[in-house]
């Protein structure tokens, strides 16, 4: 009984790498795996590979490390050995979304500091598909390589953080890229598009240039006018917001199937311009619920 | 029953002070869901601060007025109010459909339907014999145990991680509680809440390096400081549409006052050999009156407590000056946003431990009131038919969120559900011996 209070205390007190501000983030699970990340990418830049030791898998929760060069050959993989040494640079997941260069975007994206890369995946050693998000940085090896370091949870939890970084991510590239970057917006193999999430952006008349539901506009729908299960407005309530601020993040509900109550979602959106007219750029994603 | 302070009795001043804080502590725990609600509606600072002011003031009048003997009003036993987690949901709900006034209206109308259902219980006394009303006690304590439980894990959100350290903490506290209350005497039996809290506090304070951290939060925070109402006090609203929802959850937090107010009953007078519902009745219309008055100042709809009535048990203090004292202290610390913050720090599992200790008290005084009387396999139905489906509801939500609206409506949760069927059943299995009574009473065989 000693034994087993002192394993938890001193698991409860492990050192946690400082000045890591992990707030954006609801869930601990998810402050958990940037931590670990963060705790190895520490050993990585001090003693190298085999610096990984403990942290390299939890195998408990199915979490485990892994290590590319910049060129995305496999350094160490602590989930699938017999990917070591290999070159992922082509590899696609099932939906078609090409991972190792959606890694490569994310490692470069100021609006991303984590990395997080979404994506469908599987359990080593199972047959089925699960979705995953991963969280990759880099880090600097003692003889001087630059390397990232990843690991992922498989059936994640929804961040708001996720949909911040996408849509202030798109709302970047079409400042940058104009009209040009809609149709990368638009592509589901994007970053722009993971799970249930998509980007989709309108202009403050109601013309919708990326469709929050659909892969085309073939269609109008009144953002402002559509409610959700307690007739809540929040398109509406998000325009009004964005008079005065750039960024609003609107709440509401939805009833699902199963659940007594209603389970809460919510909307991001972004003010930017294209063409020098306003644009909305925007995502939704599912709230945290109440155990 | 040795008591340390009966109901009526008056404890010395320093013992007032410290058993009260005990019970504001415990009332602690209910104050996540006004700045819950307050970030879910995407408040301001300003007004999350309002809401969960004012949920204080308004749980703290309405303690005192439940410590009350009043002609019509307040039951006169130990039974603090704090924010009701049952009408949470709904109360988001209103505030998304129409902000802050249109909560405000809708709590208003739960309030008074609760203030409609006083002197109804009353008139229904006959509907609820001795081993119903134990059941409806024991419920109590079991429809604590979903928000207990997870605060004793740490958990904040549904499918995260549980830390170790939050594990050992809650443990730890509880086993201190627990310890002091089996092995101690006079005061450290009597503050054995306390003494847990505060070891599994400071436990938490050398574990937690996130619960060090978040004492930088208390400085910052004023002494003392009015509440500002950022409403206006007159602009209520009403919608039709949620009418029925909060008639409903209205009904739903009478029966489970009514089961608060029958435990602290037995608890307080064990030589009752019936409830005495007069007491229950006025309880009842306190508690009504003090979400009407939640919901007039804009504050979260407020209930009467459970782990407090299983504190009161647990240290066989059961002085209903406490509750005065207590609803005082609720009222001051509302004023005082660096106290508030002091105590919002309590390590969850703390709280969780806290509530864990209490709750086991609820639920076997009700079971010893149950058992106390012969059985027989009339009662064996009538029990284990609601307790069947009063706790299906806990235990297969999705069911009844796909069964008719009808069914959804009775079927909500385990106390107020097998509370109605318990008393239904116990009118249909007993049919044969109404009829005989009745016979007799009218032709004398």
């Amino acid at each position: 009984m000693s034994c087993m209070l002192m394993a938890l205390l001193c698991g409860s007190c492990a050192k946690q790498p400082g000045n890591l501000d992990l707030t954006m983030y609801d869930y601990r699970d998810t402050r958990n795996l940037v931590q670990t990340l963060y705790t190895a990418k520490a050993l990585l830049e001090t003693k190298g590979l085999a610096g990984l030791g403990d942290v390299h898998v939890d195998s408990g929760e199915n979490t485990y490390l892994y290590v590319y060069d910049m060129n995305d050959v496999c350094l160490t993989h602590a989930g699938m050995p017999e990917l070591e040494g290999k070159d992922e640079h082509d590899f696609v997941d099932a939906t078609g979304k090409p991972v190792a260069l959606l890694v490569q975007r994310a490692l470069n994206n100021p609006q991303n500091p984590h990395g997080w890369v979404h994506y469908i995946w599987w359990e080593p050693g199972r047959f089925y598909p699960v979705p995953k998000s991963s969280c990759n940085i880099k880090a600097t090896l003692p003889d001087g390589r630059t390397v990232y370091v990843g690991g992922g949870m498989n059936h994640p939890h929804e961040e708001k953080e996720f949909i911040r970084i996408v849509v202030d991510s798109a709302a970047d590239a079409i400042e940058q890229s104009g009209a040009a970057a809609l149709d990368l917006l638009k592509d589901p193999r994007s970053e722009y598009s993971y799970r249930t999430v998509r980007v989709f952006a309108f202009r403050p008349n109601g013309e919708i240039l990326i469709s929050p539901i659909a892969g085309n506009v073939n269609f109008t729908i009144d953002l402002p006018a559509c409610t959700d299960a307690v007739g809540h407005r929040p398109f509406k309530r998000a325009l009004q917001a964005l008079e005065n601020e750039t960024t609003t993040w609107q709440m509401f509900t939805e009833q699902l199937r199963g659940e007594r109550q209603l389970v809460k979602k919510i909307l991001y959106l972004r003010k930017t311009t294209l063409d020098g007219k306003p644009l909305f750029v925007g995502a939704i994603t599912d709230l945290p619920l109440t155990p | 029953m040795k008591y340390e302070y009966r109901y009526n009795e008056v404890p010395p001043f320093r013992h007032i002070m410290a058993l009260s804080m005990q019970h504001v502590l415990l009332m602690f725990t209910s104050l996540a869901l006004p700045v819950i609600l307050g970030a879910q509606i995407n408040a301001s600072i300003e007004l999350t601060g309002a809401l969960l002011a004012f949920s204080m003031i308004s749980a703290g009048i309405g303690s005192i007025v439940q410590s009350l003997r009043l002609p019509l009003i307040g039951s006169g036993y130990l039974c603090p109010n704090v924010c009701g987690p049952s009408y949470f949901s709904l109360q988001v709900s209103a505030a998304w459909a129409g902000g802050i006034p249109l909560m405000r209206g809708m709590t208003m109308i739960a309030g008074l339907v609760e203030m409609t259902m006083a002197p109804v219980v009353q008139k229904l006394k006959g509907l609820f014999p001795n081993y119903v009303v134990g059941m409806v006690v024991a419920l109590v304590g079991v429809s604590v145990i979903t928000p207990t439980v997870t605060s004793l894990f740490g958990l904040s959100y549904r499918g995260d991680a549980i830390a170790s350290g939050d594990i050992l903490i809650g443990a730890f506290a509880l086993t201190v509680m627990v310890l002091c209350n089996v092995w101690g005497k006079g005061i450290v039996k009597m503050y054995c809440l306390l003494i847990g809290m505060a070891a599994g506090w400071i436990v938490g304070l050398i574990a937690l390096p996130a619960a060090r951290d978040a004492l930088v939060l208390v400085t910052d925070q004023p002494w003392m400081a009015l509440p500002r109402m950022p409403w206006k006090f007159f602009e209520i609203r009403t919608s039709f549409g949620l009418f029925i929802p909060f008639v409903v959850i209205g009904i739903s937090g009478s029966l489970k006052s009514f089961g608060n107010l029958l435990a602290i009953q037995r608890l307080s007078q064990p030589d009752l050999q019936k409830p005495d519902f007069k007491p229950i009745r006025n309880g009842l219309m306190a508690d009504g009156f003090s979400t009407v008055l939640a919901g007039a100042l804009g504050g979260l709809a407020v209930d009467t407590s459970s782990s407090n009535v299983g504190l009161a048990g647990s240290t066989k203090v059961l002085s209903r000056c406490l509750s005065t004292a207590a609803g005082i202290l609720f009222i001051l610390f509302a004023l005082s946003p660096k106290l508030t913050t002091v105590f919002s720090l309590i390590p969850k599992p703390v709280l969780g431990a806290s509530m864990t200790f209490a709750a086991c008290f609820m639920i076997v005084t009700g079971l010893q009131q149950m058992f106390a009387e012969p059985w027989d396999t009339r009662k064996t139905f009538v029990i284990g038919i609601a307790l069947f489906l009063g706790l299906s509801t806990a235990f297969l939500p999705y069911l009844y969120a796909r069964a008719p609206h009808t069914i959804q409506s009775f079927f909500t949760d385990p106390l107020p559900t097998s509370t109605l069927l318990a008393v239904i059943l116990n009118q249909v299995i007993n049919l044969d011996l109404t009829w005989a009574a009745w016979r007799k009473r009218s032709f004398g065989k």
